[in-house]
């Protein structure tokens, strides 16, 4: 079956630097460097990375506020990338994004009412004596009730917020929610309520998520495959479960032996592998393999191959399903179909 | 129309709906205007300045003197306070030429009080001139000449910086530029320049448009006022591209065109009214000064401006009649204190950032 | 109303965990903190109680409006008053009343004995300054350096917190630098004068998960090196499982709950507590399970309700929970690894031999995630 999702060698360079009357040859930064995965119907992937991994990058480019360099985009088998502002208007009601800041993804001067029907009104859904229904329908889909509906933004805690920001995204009927770091901003256990809300929204309507979050345990929770980038590139991507218990990718091990866990036990008697150094910046990308620099295990390449070569995501041969980008990793012969 | 897909009626659809009609939240102007009423010395200087309004309005029907009516032999009377002498007949119905409704105020006055008019409570000029009545007429001028000015600033800035602002690239950079020429070049120089123009066609635009030298005026101010107003509200624009719900907007798939009006325009509104309220003060200021060169309001029409220049003309070594300077500066400066005061206090009740994140609980 | 004012004198004594047996380094008593606005009085902190010794780490854990940023504030008396005022029965650094400094004093103390590093490394740093020049004024300020001394001690403790390159580092503007390398920058300063406290105020939210590793690798090795006390303010129950000696878990302005770090998340006894252990996602077990969530939002510090603030959330709270506020000393168990106290009628004999999770919210039905509770019984 053809997954919802298709993304192929998606490449986003940004020029930077003067454009003045002087017209020097600009240069780039690539905030994302040739990123491929796959997202299944009613799936949920998760994207995972630190800063400068292009991630959000990524996430703008699926829903169509970036335009990409090059690469491919399919949505259920249209092409995406190319798109026109008018092109890509009937795909809107297929893909919608949820943002990060529940303080400033809603307008102020709009009342939550106005919110949800908005896109209503834009897409000319259903008929207009509908949509104050339906918006009341949203409200209480996501955990509001409608004596909220003609407040204002600024009238609610974050987490309500958040909640009517979701409740827009739903109001056009996604098949796919892009997800931008949604429960971040939030208290901890607001946190909670809000990853228990994806998931019941999930089996009640049949969504599939991007999820991008840097909380891995959040990822964990909610996704059922997850991708792990790092400066513009996929590292490693397998199934959750395999992700966890037998992470491939170098980087990937460090970053799980890096987040703290809420267990003191754990925590002291734990292997951390503290890595050297900062994440880098895009705009200064390493040769070969863009980890190589941070990377503890290089050494056990011969004639120094991370640094002259790129590797590429490859089957891994241990894992089932599962892909990542190191030298190291040893990779089966056979290619997952 | 397109067909809804999912079934997204709420459990109960009646009970639902008498609850949304219910509860009404309050929204951010509502909020502005309360905190503005909380802050004591600017809803005082909202009031005051309410009041000026008034009286400016409402001149032809005040039991004033005439404004014009001259007697070129009398010395300048000093000031009879109200309570030597409150009324007094004499009234001469002489003015420069009035619209309609203010003739028909003017009888209602002459019908309600007939021959009687105040005395003089702040004294006369040179010209036998009641000074109380020539300060609220010409608190007609000058106010007129401020809002007309900045009207003019604000049609044309705002639509200058809000498309330079969302158009962006070298659109924006190419406006920008013609913005900072314009501000290299001195404000009187430009004004004398538009008004000398402006000047030669007079009789076509007088005979044929009947647009009055007035109008000219106000309108010549205001071209020249709204460069600041254009990068305000640029800057503006340019900050809320980037906001997060501009994007979500877009992404939903709302036009240009709805962004601008729907989400742009309401949030750049208050900085605005703003800037509006501050620049006021700036216009009267700027009109006083070129009346003052004998380049704004003619006489017999008067203005706070004009009076500045009686006022100045006045003091010389053998007399010193304090009040021609007195009575105009004072009604200036009050007035002026006032705009800023308001402007003030309506900066800080309309800024988001000092109550936005107390993130109430609605329940 | 009395009961809103019970003292917790209790828990000051029979302290001795972590660090030494000595007099602590920073002695805070019923410290209360409340914001005089032209919209009603706001109570940030109410009724904080801690010690600090030296070597010891103490974790201040709670989520918006509990008061842990605030409290840090006030001690050091960087909050503006007007319209905040601080009172506290002690407040002392070193047996010095911090409350009762001149602000001539205070600026003496600040930097030397205590030290404060924000979550936004941009706050603190001053972006038209060189680093070295930063650390170099605080320096010239508290000892009377010379620029060149200045500079070369800046230069030995940029190298000291672990920052690659110091040589190029000390003539480098914020802004050219990373944010886990701004974050290095402002502990360096923080610890020139090689204060006795430190208080460390979110320092690695902000930042990515490796970098926070790192960061928090260095307030250790730190700790170890000089023995400095520190107070560690987070949301994050990760973070103090891995770094503080003793917990003192805050809701909405009061100290709820404090143990050791290994009694607490071993057997944790207020239902807030619980809660939040529950609700975090971990990195084992079922991910398919639903969180256990606490329902409802956190009060609204403008407007508090009677009885115990967390009450209209608590899945055990009985009637007397909404009259009366339960004091610290509520329930007091003493044990090997020092004393440790919760604010609740309910918790204790109910709770020490049930469940150690807030499974029972959870199991409820997904509703009861979004019921607010405003009134007030349990759900």
């Amino acid at each position: 079956m053809t997954p919802l999702l298709s993304v192929r060698d998606l490449v986003k360079r940004f020029p930077v630097g003067r454009r003045g009357w002087f017209a020097r040859d600009p240069r780039h930064v690539t905030a994302v460097d040739g990123v491929s995965f796959d997202v299944e119907r009613g799936g949920a992937l998760g994207l995972v990375g630190e800063s400068g991994s292009g991630k959000s990058t990524t996430a703008r480019m699926l829903v169509g506020l970036i335009e990409a360099t090059s690469g491919s985009i399919r949505l259920d088998g249209d092409e995406l990338v190319g798109l026109s502002r008018s092109g890509w208007l009937p795909h809107r009601r297929r893909v919608q994004m949820i943002f990060q800041d529940p303080y400033a993804s809603l307008d102020p001067r709009q009342t939550v009412m106005s919110i949800l029907t908005e896109p209503m009104t834009i897409h000319a859904l259903g008929k207009p004596r509908e949509r104050l229904v339906r918006a009341l329908g949203l409200l209480e889909a996501v955990g509001l009730s409608a004596r909220h509906a003609r407040r204002y933004p600024h009238e609610f805690s974050g987490g309500q917020r958040q909640r009517v920001g979701i409740a827009r995204a739903l109001a056009l009927e996604p098949e796919l929610l892009v997800c931008d770091e949604p429960v971040s901003a939030l208290d901890v256990s607001i946190q909670a309520q809000i990853v228990n809300l994806f998931k019941d929204l999930q089996e009640r309507f049949g969504l599939a998520y991007v999820f991008i979050a840097h909380d891995l345990a959040v990822v964990r929770s909610l996704c059922d495959r997850v991708a792990v980038l790092y400066l513009g590139r996929v590292v490693e991507e397998a199934p959750r479960d395999v992700l966890f218990a037998a992470p491939a990718h170098p980087y990937t091990r460090a970053l799980l032996s890096a987040v703290p866990v809420a267990d003191p036990a754990v925590e002291r008697r734990r292997e951390r592998i503290v890595l050297a150094g900062d994440p880098p910046s895009p705009a200064s990308p390493p040769s070969g393999c863009s980890f190589h620099p941070r990377c503890p295990v290089r050494a056990s390449v011969p004639d120094d191959r991370c640094a002259r070569e790129r590797p590429h995501p490859l089957p891994v041969a241990a894992a089932n399903d599962a892909r990542a980008a190191c030298h190291l990793v040893e990779t089966s012969t056979v290619r997952a179909t | 129309m397109s067909a809804p897909r999912w079934n997204l009626a709420p459990s109960n659809v009646d009970a639902a709906l008498v609850e949304a009609a219910g509860a009404r939240g309050t929204g951010p102007w509502t909020d502005a205007w309360r905190a503005l009423r909380r802050n004591r010395v600017a809803s005082f200087a909202l009031w005051f300045l309410v009041g000026v309004g008034l009286v400016s309005a409402l001149a032809p029907l005040l039991p004033l003197p005439s404004p014009v009516a001259l007697r070129l032999l009398d010395q300048p009377a000093p000031p009879t306070p109200p309570w030597t002498s409150f009324l007094e007949p004499g009234f001469v119905p002489e003015y420069w030429e009035l619209g309609p409704i203010d003739r028909a105020l003017v009888s209602v006055r002459q019908s309600l009080f007939g021959d009687l008019q105040t005395a003089h409570w702040l004294g006369t000029d040179g010209k036998g001139r009641d000074l109380l009545s020539r300060i609220v007429w010409g608190s007609r001028t000058s106010i007129g000449v401020a809002w007309m000015a900045t009207l003019t600033s604000l049609l044309i800035g705002v639509t200058w910086g809000a498309l330079a602002g969302l158009l962006g690239g070298r659109v924006d950079a190419w406006m920008m530029r013609v913005v900072d020429l314009l501000y290299s070049l001195p404000f009187v120089f430009l004004v004398i320049f538009l008004i000398t123009i402006v000047n030669g066609w007079k009789d076509v635009l007088v005979g044929r448009f009947g647009i009055d030298r007035e109008v000219l005026f106000y309108v010549s101010i205001g071209a020249v006022y709204w460069l600041t107003m254009a990068r305000v509200v640029r800057g503006q624009v340019l900050s809320l591209r980037r906001a997060e719900f501009v994007e979500a907007a877009r992404q939903m798939g709302a036009s240009t065109p709805r962004i601008l009006f729907a989400h742009v325009v309401p949030n750049v509104l208050s900085i605005v009214i703003v800037y509006l309220t501050l620049s006021i003060p700036a216009v009267m200021l700027f009109e006083s000064f070129l009346s003052f060169l004998g380049l704004g309001i003619e006489p017999p029409r008067v203005s706070w401006g004009l009076l500045a220049v009686d006022g100045a003309d006045a003091i010389n070594p053998l007399r010193v009649d304090w009040w021609l300077v007195a009575g105009p500066a004072a009604a200036m400066a009050t007035t002026l204190l006032a705009l800023n005061v308001l402007g003030d206090g309506l900066r800080d009740a309309l800024d988001p950032k000092l109550r936005a994140r107390s993130g109430g609980t609605s329940t | 109303m009395s009961t809103q004012h019970t003292s917790t004198q209790h828990t000051k004594t029979d302290r001795g965990t972590g660090g030494s047996t000595s007099s602590p380094v920073l002695d805070v008593v019923d410290l209360r903190v409340r914001f005089e606005t032209d919209r009603g009085v706001v109570r940030a902190v109410e009724g904080v109680t801690f010690e600090l010794h030296a070597g010891e780490t103490v974790g201040l854990v709670g989520e918006s409006g509990s008061g842990k940023s605030v409290t840090n504030l006030a001690l050091l008396g960087l909050l503006p008053r007007p319209p905040a005022v601080v009172e506290a029965a002690r407040a002392a650094l070193l047996g010095r009343d911090l409350l009762r400094l001149s602000p001539r004093e205070l600026r003496a103390v600040r930097g030397r004995e205590i030290a404060l590093i924000f979550q936004d490394p941009m706050t603190a740093l001053n972006p038209f300054l060189t680093i070295g020049r930063q650390l170099g004024e605080v320096l010239e300020t508290h000892e009377n350096a010379t620029r060149d001394a200045a500079r070369s001690r800046a230069r030995s403790a940029l190298a000291d917190v672990g920052i690659p390159d110091p040589d190029r580092i000390v003539d480098a503007y914020p802004h050219e630098m990373s944010g886990g390398m701004r974050q290095r920058a402002m502990i360096a300063m923080a610890l020139l004068c090689k204060p006795k406290v430190l208080i460390a105020d979110e320092p690695t939210t902000a930042l990515d998960v490796t970098v926070q590793a790192q960061i928090l690798e260095l307030l250790r090795d730190v700790q170890r090196r000089h023995g400095t006390g520190i107070v560690l303010v987070t949301h994050s129950l990760g973070v103090v499982a891995g770094t503080c000696d003793r917990v003192l878990v805050m809701y909405a302005g009061r100290v709820v709950e404090t143990a050791s770090t290994a009694r607490l998340f071993e057997s944790p006894l207020h239902p807030y507590t619980r809660g939040l252990m529950a609700s975090v996602p971990s990195l084992t077990g079922d991910p398919r399970a639903r969180l256990a969530s606490i329902p409802g939002t956190p009060p609204d510090p403008a407007a508090p309700l009677p009885g115990c603030a967390f009450a209209p959330r608590c899945s055990v709270a009985i009637e007397r929970c909404g009259r009366d506020v339960p004091a610290l000393d509520r329930i007091v168990l003493r044990g090997d690894e020092g004393q440790r106290a919760a604010a609740c009628f309910v918790a204790g004999a109910e709770l020490a031999g049930g469940s150690a999770n807030g499974t029972t919210t959870g199991a409820k039905n997904a509703r009861q995630d979004v019921d607010f509770g405003a009134t007030g019984a349990a759900p």
